[in-house]
């Protein structure tokens, strides 16, 4: 059992990891450089996004970034000019996009079959409180980022 | 019928009818074609590498040798050419994993990336790319019409198959996710 | 094309601007840009704009939105006949096969998942309005 829930969680960090860089390449125009258990990074992070699933599957996700990839994924997604920058506002609300893309591609490779309802995304600025489950954090070519999932127990 | 040939680190444009603009061997570079209909005016940028920042001095000489650079060079060099951004269309070839050690792995990935964020910025459409893989590719376009063509040497590319030997018209941007 | 009058419908301000860029860049003949946070406000929105002789050429939806999500917003436009013809696409991160089948169902035109290229959006439109 322990093992089952043990693959289990390394294919989770696998597809996490995976709909990350694809949401990132495709909208973002940025990539993954390095990826790992622990975030090479100042804690808590300045920004963290949420959103929480119900459905086949219940369960949490969180990404947190720092000010450097916040600023530079809204820039990017926005196509933001580059001196003048995206405004505190349009970043929060790009990041909390960005939350919710990365959460739901995560679902749908993760669980192809299932059916989920998203909460919309809640930004909250600093990062707060810990999230069992998977974790992987990532260093951006402009920053760095933190994922976690939380899968709620199925009854048996 | 004159054939204006970009080399590495070139920005070329044209509005005339009987040219062709073509730029040869594209491995981890990007070319990025541009072809505005309304004005007849057609541009070609062979960049090799995303960021200008990496060496201000040789931007600054060879503006473009890179994205953040070169794609405002060939937009506005178009425009004063009287081509209107928000009708050209652009085009990309290259982005390739040709060498294998690992810096360069990341060099076409991150060319395309820059290229792709650049024009988002500028404000034009890409409307198909051939990119990526492990082949060399060769870009062109027939001013009088429009017309792109790519050339691929090597395999595991993922050009779609063309009629003419040797010769691929550019896929259509996929269209994964879509139902 | 005729000039066209648009809808789109989500709760993220970011996406909504994304798809604004979008249909912008593409050269679209766009006339007119109308937006809604979520399925109650676009019905409001279709049914003050869908009216003869102005109607809407096409809904963009998403489909996780609170108070009316994008699936309900579906379903009940398709229950009035004078807004049952507005080609709906929904462009949303769940792109799971039991989401897209129902969706196509329930009559939504097309269907693209986040993430997704600008140029697929356009394809998309393209084909839904018979430009291609």
């Amino acid at each position: 059992m322990t093992e089952q829930l043990l693959q289990r969680d390394v294919e989770m960090a696998t597809e996490l990891v995976g709909a990350a860089r694809d949401v990132l390449n495709v909208m973002f125009f940025t990539d993954i450089l390095e990826e790992g258990d622990e975030c090479a990074c100042p804690k808590p992070f300045p920004l963290q996004v949420r959103v929480s699933f119900s459905g086949d599957q219940a369960g949490e996700f969180r990404m947190a970034v720092d000010e450097v990839a916040a600023g530079s994924l809204a820039g990017s997604f926005l196509g933001t000019d580059p001196v003048t920058g995206p405004t505190a506002e349009e970043t929060d609300q790009v990041m909390g996009e960005l939350g919710n893309m990365i959460c739901g591609a995560f679902l749908s490779r993760f669980e192809k079959e299932g059916l989920f309802a998203l909460s919309s995304p809640e930004v909250v600025r600093p990062e707060q409180g810990e999230l069992p489950g998977v974790h992987r954090g990532l260093e951006l070519m402009d920053g760095f980022m933190d994922l976690r999932v939380y899968w709620e127990p199925q009854p048996q | 019928m004159g054939l204006i040939v970009v080399g590495i680190s070139e920005c070329r444009c044209s509005a005339d009818k009987e040219a062709s603009i073509v730029t040869y061997a594209l491995g981890s570079c990007i070319g990025v074609g541009a072809f505005d209909p309304g004005s007849g005016v057609a541009g070609l940028l062979h960049f090799l590498l995303p960021d200008s920042r990496q060496d201000p001095a040789r931007a600054e000489a060879q503006p473009a040798s890179y994205a953040d650079t070169g794609i405002p060079l060939l937009i506005r060099a178009m425009e004063r050419m009287g081509a209107d951004r928000r009708r050209i269309r652009v085009r990309l070839a290259g982005g390739a994993q040709i060498l294998t050690d690992n810096a360069q792995l990341a060099v076409g990935k991150r060319n395309y990336l820059a290229a792709r964020k650049l024009l988002w910025q500028m404000g034009v459409m890409v409307e198909m790319e051939a990119v990526g893989g492990t082949v060399s590719r060769n870009l062109g376009i027939t001013v009088g019409t429009g017309e792109f063509w790519v050339q691929m040497r090597g395999t595991g590319g993922n050009d779609a198959g063309g009629s003419h030997p040797n010769e691929t018209p550019i896929r259509r941007v996929p269209v994964a996710g879509a139902r | 094309m005729q000039s066209l009058r648009i809808l789109i419908v989500d709760d993220s301000p970011a996406m909504r601007a994304y798809v604004r860029r979008t249909v912008q860049l593409a050269s679209l003949p766009v006339k007119n840009v109308f937006e809604a946070g979520n399925g109650l406000e676009a019905l409001e929105v279709v049914a003050k704009e869908n009216r003869e002789p102005n109607k809407l050429d096409l809904i963009f939806a998403d489909l996780n939105m609170p108070v009316m999500n994008g699936e309900e917003f579906v379903t009940k436009l398709r229950e009035d006949e004078r807004d049952a013809k507005v080609p709906i696409l929904i462009i949303s991160t769940d792109a799971t096969q039991k989401r897209v089948m129902r969706l196509r169902e329930l009559g939504a035109q097309g269907y693209i998942s986040k993430p997704c290229q600008p140029e697929m959006i356009r394809l998309k439109v393209q084909q839904i309005l018979g430009e291609e």
